[in-house]
């Protein structure tokens, strides 16, 4: 009798080990898939906002008279993560690639020479001319 | 020496394992609801700085400066801090979720103009997601559902006169 209700324990405690396993895995996976959502919509933030800033220095760039000339500073990741970055062109204006996993943006500028590369750029004014290169 | 075994047993199952049980789920409850917290307060971050960088693009002349609704980078109603009637006529006939795209913002948004007694008709009283409006403009923010809602207010020149540009953005 008294085996009997020894092992009795220990099936209880073994179901009661399986009960809080469970839970705690439970609980593990909601609080993963939320950190997940937060860390995709910060590496989208910080996508859109370098898309944003390149967008801007690029059309104001273009405003600005013959001769201008700044350099850039396209960093090589994002929050230690790495993206693309390239430059293309539609019939009626060109546009920044930035792609992030399976996260992908276009900003809209206006049509440039040369290419945009992760590091250091110079954009350049010349007879009314956009010109961006990495030397 | 038999009473004092069973009730043993009993314990683990009874009062003691519940009272765990439900402090245990409590906690956890507790500990989600703290996450889903700070996930809501970087919404709204986001949400005010989009408005944020709507604001000071519409409060500008676009690009390229002369714009049209068939060649337009980023729409902007404001020249030299004078509201543009042209640019604001041109900018109500695009499409919503055009200018959305164009600004790169994913929350809705609306904004019109005040004078100092009420919204202004200008080419329409409301620019931006299709909210009821009433013939005499007036309209309320509460109709759309928003968990976050943020406004924004730029002062620009119209006939000699400042008026004020409201911005709302909710998501």
């Amino acid at each position: 009798m008294f085996s009997k209700k020894k092992s009795q324990i220990a099936i209880e405690f073994l179901i009661l080990l399986a009960m809080s396993f469970f839970i705690i895995i439970s609980f593990m996976i909601i609080i993963v898939s939320i950190s997940k959502t937060n860390a995709r919509i910060q590496s989208f933030s910080d996508i859109d906002d370098l898309g944003k800033s390149l967008q801007q220095e690029v059309m104001l760039a273009s405003q600005l008279e013959d001769g201008y000339i700044r350099k850039i500073n396209v960093p090589v990741t994002l929050n230690g993560l790495d993206y693309n970055i390239s430059y293309g062109e539609s019939p009626k204006e060109g546009y920044i690639f930035l792609g992030f996993k399976d996260t992908e943006a276009y900003y809209f500028i206006p049509k440039i020479l040369g290419n945009i590369t992760r590091g250091d750029n110079y954009i350049r004014k010349n007879n009314g001319i956009l010109n961006i290169s990495q030397s | 020496m038999k009473h004092k075994q069973s009730r043993r047993t009993g314990q683990v199952w009874t009062m003691d394992f519940i009272l765990g049980l439900i402090m245990f789920i409590f906690l956890a409850l507790v500990a989600v609801r703290l996450l889903t917290t700070t996930y809501d307060s970087g919404d709204y971050g986001r949400l005010y700085r989009e408005a944020v960088y709507f604001s000071d693009n519409i409060v500008s002349s676009g690009y390229p400066g002369n714009w049209t609704t068939g060649l337009v980078m980023l729409p902007g109603v404001v020249d030299d801090s004078r509201l543009n009637v042209s640019k604001l006529q041109q900018f109500s006939q695009m499409d919503y979720y055009a200018t959305k795209s164009l600004f790169h913002i994913t929350s809705d948004y609306i904004f019109f103009i005040q004078n100092a007694t009420s919204t202004m008709n200008m080419s329409r009283c409301v620019y931006g997601y299709n909210i009821l409006v009433s013939s005499n403009c007036s309209f309320d923010i509460n109709t759309v559902s928003h968990k976050n809602l943020v406004r924004i207010d730029r002062i620009v020149a119209y006939n000699s006169t400042l008026v004020r540009m409201v911005i709302y953005a909710w998501n």
